[in-house]
């Protein structure tokens, strides 16, 4: 997938793009996935809170419509993902609604839960991000070069290692290592603008 | 003396270019350019602390697509 932008996808979505929408799946399944946990639903309402909310989102619902002016993408995700989960827990029987039962199933209820909740949700956003950036990048250098990277940064390999295995200078995996970080310094920017 | 690399400059920058790291700072004391490269080798180091930090999600990530034939 070539590097585009949330409001590109969103636009696409609109369109009816079908790529778009695979895009979007695989992009946001896994944050959705993280928040509707953290809200303690469990994994079969789960997935009905991704489809939904994936829906959503290709629907361009009237509801929850995102405008870029009123704030990020990513307070409008949590927002859908938090409303269509206590849509969720509101039809559960009522046995089932105590917050005994909420936080055994793993609910994060109290005040320091809400704080690691948004730590979380932060968290998954980074990583999110970061990885979106590093797809943006990787057509972008050579094989080598992302090679050196994803050897010395994501596998932890030893520089000189890296160099022997890729038969090139210690000096050029550095190289490597930093002409990569620094696109993705420029894409992690453009991505939290956008986002 | 030539301008400094990355390499050279990551070293400085991590402290761990030893008695080579004095030549190469009195360059970098004279050459703009070395230092505006030192810089954004500073901003890369903390680009790539998070990098490390979220390794285990990258590294998944990147099974996903290999298995995925993305």
């Amino acid at each position: 997938m070539s590097f585009t932008t949330r409001a590109t996808l969103l636009e696409r979505l609109g369109q009816g793009d079908e790529v778009a929408w695979a895009d979007l799946c695989r992009l946001y399944t896994p944050l959705i996935r993280l928040r509707a946990g953290d809200r303690g639903l469990r994994d079969a309402e789960k997935d009905d809170v991704i489809q939904e909310v994936l829906l959503t989102l290709f629907r361009g619902n009237k509801t929850f419509r995102y405008d870029r002016c009123k704030g990020r993408f990513r307070d409008y995700l949590k927002k859908i993902v938090d409303c269509r989960a206590f849509d969720i827990l509101r039809k559960r029987r009522p046995d089932e609604k105590n917050w005994d039962t909420l936080e055994r199933e793993g609910a994060l209820l109290s005040s320091t839960d809400h704080a690691r909740m948004e730590a979380a949700w932060d968290q998954a956003w980074q990583e999110h991000i970061l990885g979106e950036a590093l797809r943006g990048v990787r057509p972008e250098v050579s094989e080598t070069t992302y090679q050196a990277f994803e050897m010395v940064m994501i596998d932890a390999a030893d520089p000189q290692l890296v160099a022997d295995t890729l038969g090139i200078s210690v000096a050029s995996v550095y190289m490597a290592k930093h002409r990569v970080l620094s696109r993705v310094r420029s894409l992690v920017r453009s991505l939290e603008n956008d986002l | 003396m030539k301008c400094l690399n990355e390499y050279q400059l990551e070293l400085l920058e991590t402290d761990k270019a030893g008695v080579r790291g004095y030549l190469w700072r009195r360059h970098l004391d004279v050459c703009r350019d070395c230092r505006d490269k030192a810089a954004e080798i500073r901003e890369n180091l903390t680009l790539a602390a998070a990098v490390k930090n979220a390794r285990h999600h990258l590294g998944a990530g990147r099974e996903r697509a290999t298995t995925s034939g993305d």
